[in-house]
């Protein structure tokens, strides 16, 4: 009889192997409650400490019942052969709460019909010595056990909640219908309009400003984009018009830029302008001068 | 919320998986988590992958759970249309070569800000003879990315950078290949400007290389050269002693000549010139014994 089935279904084999057979199943026979056969009459009869009784269920192809004399296992005993580590839980209300933690890191299956649901204090690191108390009507096991417990073994399973995730969806919430204005400006070069640019402040783009950039991208700008680039108001797609610079200067960590670059821009399009979506980032650099060491 | 997408496919993954469940314990990462192969799925939405997350051991989890979540075309990335990299490869370059597709990827990520890694790409090697349609393709078990991408290549000159890598700095030398901080004397400069005219007939009998000859004159050339310099010479002792010059080695040149320009002079029309013997010795460079016919 192994320890790591199901009690019920632990019992089933014994009773199975003991008399020969593979009929007997929880599908055709019901198990009753056990009880200790210290003080009934069968005390003097028998070295077993359990009885219960089998009764086949309608259908089953036998009739009558059956006393089944075993003996339960002492939840004790384990002890002798788990390790000695404590046990990884992860803030159990209940006993029953740890169930699972003791099946995955010792094998045993303990289901809520052998074990007592008591309530589980631990410290402040979610550490602890807990106990677990069979239940007088566990098919399987008698006594109680002790052990240490530690923080850990939180099911990974349980605690992701989300299991059918909204995404990938980089950098945009459908990359199937929207343009990311991240990506589409990523890899423009705007080196050449260098003094234009910085000169701009930060705030609405004047409109002289936002023909400048209209004028720059235009020529840059290799996809879809490279014809449709304006600065009207009345526009809301490719729109400049109205664009407010966030940030205009050295390159920082703080932006997703290329860093490979010393300047970058910030612009953020104008409410209601849908394509493309998103901040841009305009980078540029110092143009080179051959004369110059730097 | 938007993700930073400069990521491995990895990260892209814990990172939606951390984003979608903020009520975990603890962030999920490639250092407490293993994720299985992605497998394709439909009839699940936008959703077209399932994945297993599997604790490590360490990682304070147990169990095992089971996402769903899109993988996405690259086509995404690319919005600019087929990226392009520059490459410098000469047209002599391309023949009958074959290169992996994996070799672009530092190109591509530095220009459009990706984070692909080798295992990204099924590495084919692909003719090296045309400059588009590159074809990269992901590996079905790449974790966010399906399908393929065409890149090209534009060739360019190739970047002086390359060649003058900024990890190799200068060794300068003054003369005669020696660079500064070299312990040794410098021969060049101890005798440099001095009349030997009064030893031309020892001097003008140097016509191949050789030792000095051990006559009363080599002995007086050496001891002139000694006073000249402020150092004690001696013409019987081995260049391997501090001083010796027996076994330097001696050739004249007349002016001008093109093997010693350094020794070119308005004021004299010959010179000598002494170098260390093949061993080295205890001084660096040449002696310039300059004199006039």
């Amino acid at each position: 009889m192994s320890v790591f089935v199901d009690s019920k279904l632990a019992l089933f084999n014994y009773l199975n192997a003991a008399n020969s057979t593979t009929q007997f199943t929880a599908a055709n026979l019901t198990w009753s409650d056990p009880k200790p056969i210290a003080g009934t009459w069968m005390e003097g009869t028998t070295t077993k400490n359990t009885y219960a009784k089998v009764t086949p269920k309608q259908g089953a192809g036998f009739e009558g019942k059956a006393t089944v004399k075993y003996n339960r296992l002492t939840l004790a005993d384990f002890a002798k052969f788990r390790p000695t580590r404590p046990l990884p839980v992860y803030q159990p209300a209940t006993t029953v709460d740890m169930l699972s933690n003791i099946l995955y890191y010792f094998g045993l299956v303990l289901g809520p019909q052998d074990i007592l649901s008591e309530p589980v204090v631990l410290d402040a690191q979610g550490a602890g010595t807990v106990t677990i108390k069979a239940k007088d009507t566990s098919p399987l096991w008698l006594g109680q056990l002790s052990f240490d417990v530690v923080q850990g073994g939180a099911n990974i399973d349980t605690l992701t909640t989300v299991k059918a995730l909204n995404g990938l969806n980089y950098p945009v919430a459908d990359p199937a219908t929207q343009t990311s204005a991240l990506l589409y400006t990523y890899p423009l070069n705007l080196t050449g309009y260098r003094d234009q640019m910085l000169a701009m402040a930060e705030g609405v783009l004047s409109s002289a400003n936002a023909d400048i950039l209209v004028t720059a991208l235009k020529a840059l700008d290799q996809g879809p984009g490279a014809a449709l680039w304006n600065n009207s108001d009345s526009s809301n797609t490719w729109s400049l018009n109205g664009a407010k610079v966030i940030f205009c200067g050295l390159n920082t960590m703080v932006f997703p830029t290329n860093q490979s670059y010393k300047y970058v821009m910030c612009l953020e399009l104008r409410e209601g302008v849908t394509t493309p979506t998103g901040r841009f980032y305009l980078h540029f650099n110092d143009p080179d001068n051959p004369n110059s060491a730097d | 919320m938007d993700l930073d997408y400069r990521k491995t496919s990895a990260e892209l993954v814990f990172d939606l998986i951390n984003r979608d469940n903020p009520q975990l314990p603890v962030k999920l990462t490639p250092d407490n988590c293993r994720l299985g192969v992605p497998a394709a799925i439909t009839g699940q939405g936008i959703r077209n992958t399932q994945i297993s997350v599997m604790p490590k051991g360490n990682s304070g989890y147990m169990a095992t759970t089971v996402l769903t979540y899109r993988r996405l075309s690259s086509d995404v990335l690319f919005q600019q249309g087929v990226p392009v990299i520059d490459d410098y490869a000469t047209p002599a370059d391309l023949t009958g070569v074959n290169i992996k597709v994996e070799s672009a990827m530092r190109w591509i990520n530095q220009k459009y800000g990706t984070m692909f890694i080798p295992a990204d790409s099924d590495r084919a090697a692909v003719p090296n003879t045309v400059q588009t349609g590159y074809i990269w393709n992901f590996p079905a078990s790449n974790l966010a990315w399906i399908g393929s991408f065409r890149w090209n290549r534009k060739a360019t000159k190739k970047p002086v950078s390359e060649q003058v890598p900024a990890s190799t700095p200068l060794l300068l030398t003054l003369v005669s290949g020696v660079a500064p901080g070299d312990q040794k004397p410098m021969a060049d400069f101890m005798t440099y400007g001095t009349d030997f005219s009064k030893f031309t007939a020892l001097l003008q009998s140097l016509t191949t290389l050789q030792v000095l000859p051990a006559t009363a004159q080599a002995k007086d050339l050496v001891s002139y050269m000694g006073l000249v310099a402020g150092r004690k010479f001696n013409a019987y002792a081995p260049a391997s002693m501090e001083g010796g010059l027996q076994d330097a080695r001696c050739i004249k040149y007349a002016l001008p000549n093109v093997n010693v320009p350094e020794a070119n002079s308005t004021d004299y029309n010959n010179v000598v010139v002494i170098t260390p013997p093949a061993a080295g010795g205890w001084f660096v460079g040449k002696f310039l014994l300059h004199y006039k016919v």
